[in-house]
């Protein structure tokens, strides 16, 4: 990505950098430093949580585990070495948020074969990342659990389907769950984290801002809203969508 | 199907319609075929991350009715994907720029263009075990 924007946030990103390092920076400062460059870079998280959303897991639990790996990522970064942090932040964080998966447990119930392998794979796949210091390949958990490849690939398969409602339509004229995760629910993520946000709501309007305030801050209801601003609840419910729009240009330009 | 994707004839092809609720089905297929690379388990879990970027920039820009095609194969201890879509689009759009940052990151340089208004795209993942855990 080269667009100016982008090119911007890199500057100011390295820039942040520098003066995390820098020597003769006193730790509030440090800690202020890393604390906006975590902040920067939370809509990565979100999205690469995102991407999680249909494992049955509470989207805010994955977003939690991946802004662990963020801040890990932002501390650990060396930016002498010369690449670029979100290379270095993107596998920091998917590891943090796999290894949320790996340590929590399914919520539905698997067949006692299926559990018996699935943790004779998983013995497997942690000694052999202890010994081997990098995550192991199917082949290798394969002969040291001493099943076939392909159940530990089943085995795989099976931590990514651990939600016990099914995503796809039961009857034909089910509306599909996947399509029922709404985009409202992103937006809402994105609005709890109150201090990105609030600096975005500068883009609002006053009366948009006053709106969004009382919906997302506040927990107001539209007909609540309606009442206090004076205009309709349908007029209410256009301003939301309209500035929720606008407030995810912001978050992705 | 005006577009010949590359790949050798063992390729795995998919194919299926243009609607992310088929995501699910393509990240398990490339899966299975990464598998054949000896990839690590994280690598193969890059690889269902990257399949669902990448799926994720086509759908967003398919036609109405368009299918994505997918050509997954091994090289040695490299896993390839080739993708397309047919697209209304003139010119190969500007992906949303957190999904490329994300693909990018796990995979490198990616390929991208548009032949024949299909959006065509190609990455690969190459064995590392010098990756820590």
């Amino acid at each position: 990505m080269t667009s100016p924007t982008s090119q911007a946030r890199q500057l100011a990103e390295a820039d942040l950098f520098e003066r995390l390092h820098n020597p003769e920076a006193t730790d509030p400062e440090r800690s202020l430093i890393r604390d906006e460059l975590v902040e920067m870079h939370l809509p990565l998280v979100r999205h690469i949580a995102r991407r999680y959303a249909d494992r049955g897991e509470p989207m805010e639990d994955v977003v939690q585990a991946g802004s662990v790996g963020l801040i890990h990522a932002v501390d650990r970064f060396d930016p002498s070495k010369g690449a670029a942090f979100t290379s270095y932040a993107v596998p920091t964080i998917t590891g943090a948020i796999r290894r949320h998966f790996r340590d929590t447990t399914w919520a539905l119930k698997v067949p006692r074969r299926a559990q018996e392998l699935r943790g004779r794979i998983d013995q497997a796949h942690d000694a052999l990342a202890q010994e081997l210091g990098r995550s192991p390949t199917v082949a290798e958990i394969a002969e040291r659990a001493q099943v076939d490849p392909q159940d530990v690939l089943d085995s795989l398969e099976m931590s990514h389907a651990r939600s016990t409602k099914p995503l796809e339509p039961q009857a034909p004229d089910e509306v599909p769950l996947a399509e029922r995760i709404g985009d409202l629910d992103e937006h809402l993520a994105n609005i709890e984290d109150r201090e990105a946000t609030r600096a975005l709501l500068a883009v609002l309007p006053e009366r948009e801002r006053e709106i969004v305030t009382l919906r997302f801050f506040d927990g107001l209801s539209q007909s609540q809203i309606a009442e206090h601003v004076g205009v309709s609840q349908m007029h209410v419910s256009r301003l939301l969508q309209r500035s929720l729009q606008r407030l995810r240009g912001e978050l992705s330009a | 199907m005006s577009v010949v994707l590359p790949g050798p004839s063992t390729a795995i092809e998919v194919a299926f319609p243009a609607d992310t609720a088929n995501m699910a089905i393509a990240r398990s297929v490339a899966a299975a075929v990464a598998t054949r690379a000896d990839l690590t388990v994280d690598q193969i879990e890059d690889v269902r991350l990257a399949i669902d970027e990448a799926t994720a920039y086509l759908i967003a820009h398919a036609s109405p009715d368009a299918r994505v095609l997918g050509r997954l194969w091994t090289d040695g201890h490299t896993f390839h994907a080739s993708l397309s879509c047919a697209t209304e689009s003139t010119s190969a759009p500007e992906p949303e720029p957190f999904s490329w940052t994300v693909l990018t990151a796990l995979v490198g340089d990616i390929d991208r263009e548009l032949v024949d208004g299909e959006l065509v795209m190609h990455w690969a993942l190459a064995r590392d075990h010098s990756v820590p855990a």
